[in-house]
């Protein structure tokens, strides 16, 4: 089948032009924009005041002249550091420092960071390599939001087709309701609603949930209990989402299995009196793998960025938070490595799909 | 042909609002999409409303706590008393005239007045007033300047017939331009001290307290100040508890006797190791034996007035005979320190007693007191003053505030904002960013999917790749890393941080839907009709126009109504995270309630959310029924 090798390859090539595009345009709106130098100068001020401080506090005989050339040597120390001059110390342009970016991050070089709320994530003190931060962190997030999505698959694909079998009846419309109700409903106010009512008003869950943390690093002196912590730990989050989600599993799932029982070929099987199973076997399952394959793997794929604000709704010390960290601190190293990563795995996930396109779908092959 | 020629609006009428009309009565004919309909007309009529009534000086007002001053803060809605709970009600009055007004020992007094009705179980949150428009007067008097302003009091009559002074204040300025200026007063509890004595000789329960110190009339008034200390420093942090409560005040003796039983031991020892041939025994001797006597019978004494003169012989006798032992040398040195440390805790016992209350426990109580309260502001000027020259009174008006423990219909937030006002207008705001987004996103989408399907080639191809791009970037991170951009090179525009993030929504928005449009594009470009009608020498234009557009524009319609609540959803969710724009969106609000970290005050968390979900629900229901429409595949049978 060379057709289906050359479709494969074709789409690799897209894929990866698309994720280097991708890589360029962060490296635009963080550098480009003129976001990042700004972060980097009020980095460079309040160090260079920390600076002074300890040196006056060290030195009490220092003359005004002492302290003024403490200062230039500790600015152009902090500004090189940050890449704002070179060692010379002439200005490094906007587009250079961008240009350095892409190539590193495409080198899978991320560099460290220095933000203390970035590394308190792990339970360590700047700077720290950024791929140590963002895999420390991943996990807790697979905990929850891929551990939701697991969940909300895992419930939604044997129960929505059998939905949709009964299309019409009042499970049927309780289903649509429910879908209705909870795609308009935000997953972080439930999230909100939720912990006010078991985590504050009747404690039968944690409210903080940045102590998660002590039990997954410690987590082998005492596996038993700290599973059990975890467990815990992880139970209203976990539910949460699997509230807000199971709604739009089962409706889009429902949606394409309705679309496809509906077809004529369909009517026609069954008007030959073909068995039920057969139909389903043949007609039905066939035709649906694609489509629910494509959605639960970019679900599952889409999750490990995390929910950036239910994350921080329950302060769940994860990917989502270490995005929202990075940003608001200006961590300009952290934010390429989470984006570096986020979309390398989703572009993956995609080809990895064209890859098994060939295998479930045969126009594909004969294409 | 005149016949033939239709007019302008039966054009109209035709082309649009039929097909229009026909979408809505079948929208209408699913019990969900008349559910929707409904919704989105009640929407759309709060939203119409809030925007004709919305006051131009919204953004200030609403970040401004002076504005909000006469609320009181962080209460429930008013209908919590439906509920059983105790309310006690908001009360403003505006009084432009005094009650009364009329000289007395060379002052004028105005006297303004408002009375509360406190008929539940409940305690106000506060009492304060203001005097708007004092007038301050200049006058020469022997080449001297002299300024004349006036003294107001806050006085507050309780049902208990008490008389709370709340304040007195004399506001003044230094200059004072022309002959006379007017200024604004604010009055609200600042003599603490006065009402806890006030408080205090009231509520103090004479025979209880002579029961526990006994008649001394010292100690019973170094007890009674104690008490009035103690709801003076208790009143610091919940005023209203004291200011509209009766008090329960309970005094009992605490553990005296544990400090006087160590000395009545240490002075036994050293009675008890002091040998007979000691020099001076006879002479030390019996001051402690008799010291050791009165220890005892003051610990026998049951009242404190009974122990001080039992106290008093004590300390006589054990300085006594601790002088004659230094005189005789009668101990060692350790016994001489042990007896000389029985003296002092002896006399710190006791000078304990006469001037603190540390060995009283005092437990004061409140209970709301229900009744008619009457708030009196008194505003007195020396009749100096040129009073009559004033064109109107000497005060222009007096607000006087009962604040309530309940507000409005939703209740207020931690600066005393009402709610429910926040919330109205809220709508057309919500109402603008989801409906701007999802048009914009929609039309862009639909535009460049006909225009990638139909003209193929390396248009089709540039506009696919950009909606790689754009379809593969985690969009909620770049919206944040944009906002807060934003943030900083907008400082205090609102608008412009609210359009970058709404410009954002639409920029990444609008792929999924192009390329559904692209494939429709690409299966209707093959029907016979339009080979037929490019045949007939029609333009692209007019093909895409007349027969692409009008059947994908549908999707299309679909597409936008699902995409309204997502734009709703993100910016509230990005106001949560602490990406506002200042405008008062709900998100705006539940930003606030998370940033107080109050997740207990429920009506500060659910009815923002419950806008934000209704407002969603509308457009999905609605958003369901279309896709029925469009998709009959999806229909009930």
């Amino acid at each position: 089948m060379p057709g289906a090798g050359r479709v494969i390859v074709r789409r690799a090539i897209l894929l990866t032009i698309a994720f280097i595009l991708i890589v360029i345009l962060t490296a635009v709106i963080l550098e480009g924009t003129g976001f990042a130098q700004k972060i980097y100068q009020a980095l460079v001020i309040q160090n260079v005041q920390a600076d002074i401080q300890a040196f006056i506090r060290t030195h009490p005989g220092a003359t005004p002249a002492d302290i003024q050339n403490y200062k230039n040597q500790m600015t152009f120390y902090w500004e090189e550091y940050y890449g704002l001059i070179d060692a010379n110390g002439n200005p490094v342009p906007p587009y250079i420092r961008m240009w350095k970016l892409v190539f590193n991050s495409l080198k899978f070089d991320f560099g460290y960071t220095n933000q203390e709320s970035i590394t308190a994530l792990v339970g360590k003190l700047p700077p720290q390599p950024v791929i140590t931060v963002i895999a420390g962190v991943l996990p807790r997030t697979i905990l929850m939001a891929t551990l939701a999505e697991a969940v909300c698959a895992v419930i939604a694909l044997p129960l929505a087709p059998r939905i949709a079998y009964k299309h019409g009846s009042v499970w049927d419309r309780m289903i649509v309701s429910y879908a209705a109700l909870f795609n308009a409903v935000p997953v972080w106010w439930l999230a909100m609603i939720l912990l006010s009512v078991f985590g504050y008003t009747m404690r039968i869950f944690p409210t903080n949930y940045r102590a998660l943390m002590t039990y997954i690093n410690s987590y082998w002196d005492n596996p038993l209990v700290n599973t059990a912590y975890i467990a815990w730990y992880a139970t209203l989050p976990v539910i949460t989402l699997v509230i807000a989600f199971l709604s739009t599993w089962l409706y889009s799932i429902r949606a394409m299995v309705l679309r496809i029982v509906r077809e004529d070929y369909v009517m026609v099987a069954k008007a030959k009196g073909l068995p039920e199973k057969d139909i389903a076997r043949k007609y039905i399952v066939r035709v649906m793998a694609p489509p629910i394959v494509t959605y639960v793997i970019l679900a599952l794929a889409g999750s490990l960025g995390g929910l950036i604000i239910t994350e921080s709704i329950f302060d769940w010390p994860g990917m989502g938070t270490l995005t929202y960290a990075a940003i608001t601190t200006g961590d300009v190293n952290t934010v390429m490595g989470v984006f570096f990563i986020l979309v390398l795995v989703y572009i993956l996930a995609r080809l990895f799909l064209e890859i098994l396109y060939v295998y479930l779908d045969p126009r594909v092959r004969y294409r | 042909m005149a016949s033939r020629q239709v007019s302008m609006s039966k054009t109209i009428s035709q082309r649009y609002i039929r097909p229009l009309w026909d979408g809505l009565k079948e929208i209408w004919s699913y019990g969900t999409g008349k559910v929707g309909l409904i919704l989105l007309i009640l929407l759309v009529g709060v939203s119409v409303a809030a925007t004709v009534t919305m006051p131009s000086n919204l953004l200030a007002m609403w970040e401004s706590p002076a504005y909000w001053d006469e609320n009181p803060m962080l209460v429930p809605p008013e209908w919590v008393s439906y509920l059983g709970q105790p309310v006690a009600p908001q009360s403003v009055n505006v009084l432009t005239k005094p009650v009364s007004s009329g000289e007395q020992a060379g002052f004028m007094y105005y006297n303004y007045t408002a009375k509360y009705e406190l008929t539940q179980p409940q305690y106000p949150q506060d009492v304060t007033a203001k005097v708007l428009g004092a007038a301050i007067f200049s006058i020469q008097a022997n080449n001297t300047v002299k300024v004349i302003s006036p003294t107001i009091t806050f006085i507050l009559i309780r049902p208990d017939n008490l008389t709370l002074t709340l304040t007195t204040t004399s506001p003044t300025i230094s200059n004072v331009s022309g002959w006379y200026t007017r200024m604004d007063v604010k009055l609200s509890l600042t003599n603490y001290g006065g009402v806890g004595q006030a408080l205090g000789a009231r509520y103090i329960n004479e025979t209880q307290l002579a029961e526990v110190v006994g008649s001394n009339t010292t100690l019973l008034s170094v007890v009674r100040l104690g008490i009035m200390n103690e709801i003076v420093t208790l009143m610091r942090s919940f005023p209203q508890y004291y200011i509209f409560g009766k008090l329960v005040i309970n005094v009992s003796l605490g553990n005296i006797s544990s400090d006087i039983t160590p000395i009545y031991q240490q002075v036994d020892l050293v009675l008890k190791s002091l040998p007979e041939t000691a020099p001076g025994a006879n002479a030390v001797k019996p001051g402690l034996s008799n010291a050791l006597s009165s220890l005892q019978a003051a610990l026998n004494a049951r009242t404190p007035s009974g122990m001080i003169p039992y106290l008093y012989s004590a300390l006589g006798n054990l300085t006594q005979a601790y002088a004659m032992s230094i005189a005789y040398n009668t101990f060692s040195a350790n016994q001489s320190t042990t007896l000389s440390s029985s003296v002092s805790s002896l006399s710190k016992i006791i000078s304990d007693l006469e001037t603190t209350t540390k060995y009283y426990n005092i437990d004061i109580q409140t209970q709301p007191l229900t009744g008619s309260y009457v708030a009196q502001v008194i505003v007195s000027y020396s009749t100096e003053a040129p009073l009559t020259r004033l064109p109107g009174l000497p005060v222009s008006s007096v607000r006087i505030i009962f604040k309530g423990s309940a507000y409005g219909l939703l209740g207020t937030d931690d600066i005393g904002r009402d709610l429910a006002v926040i919330l109205y207008y809220g709508f057309p705001v919500a109402m603008a960013i989801g409906l701007t987004a999802a048009i914009a996103t929609t039309l862009i989408g639909l535009v460049l999917g006909v225009i990638s399907g139909y003209y193929g080639g390396y248009v089709d191809e540039a506009i696919q790749r950009t909606v790689d791009v754009i379809g593969n970037i985690p969009l909620l991170p770049i919206l944040i890393l944009l906002g807060q951009i934003a943030e900083l090179v907008f400082v205090n525009n609102p608008f412009m941080i609210l359009m970058t993030i709404i410009v954002v929504l639409i920029v990444f928005g609008w792929g999924g839907l192009a390329i559904t449009i692209r494939t429709m594009t690409l299966s209707i470009k093959e029907e016979p009709y339009i080979e037929a009608a490019l045949a007939l020498g029609a333009s692209n234009n007019r093909v895409i126009m007349k027969h692409i557009l009008p059947q994908v524009a549908v999707y299309g319609v679909a597409s936008m109504v699902f995409s309204v609540p997502s734009a709703i959803l993100t910016e509230a969710g990005l106001s949560v995270l602490g990406i506002r724009s200042g405008y008062p969106t709900w998100g705006a609000v539940l930003s606030r309630a998370r940033d107080s970290n109050r997740y207990d005050v429920w009506w500060w968390i659910v009815p923002p959310g419950l806008l934000i979900s209704i407002t969603s629900l509308a457009f999905v229901l609605v958003g369901l029924a279309i896709e029925k429409m469009v998709e009959p595949r999806l229909r009930t049978l």
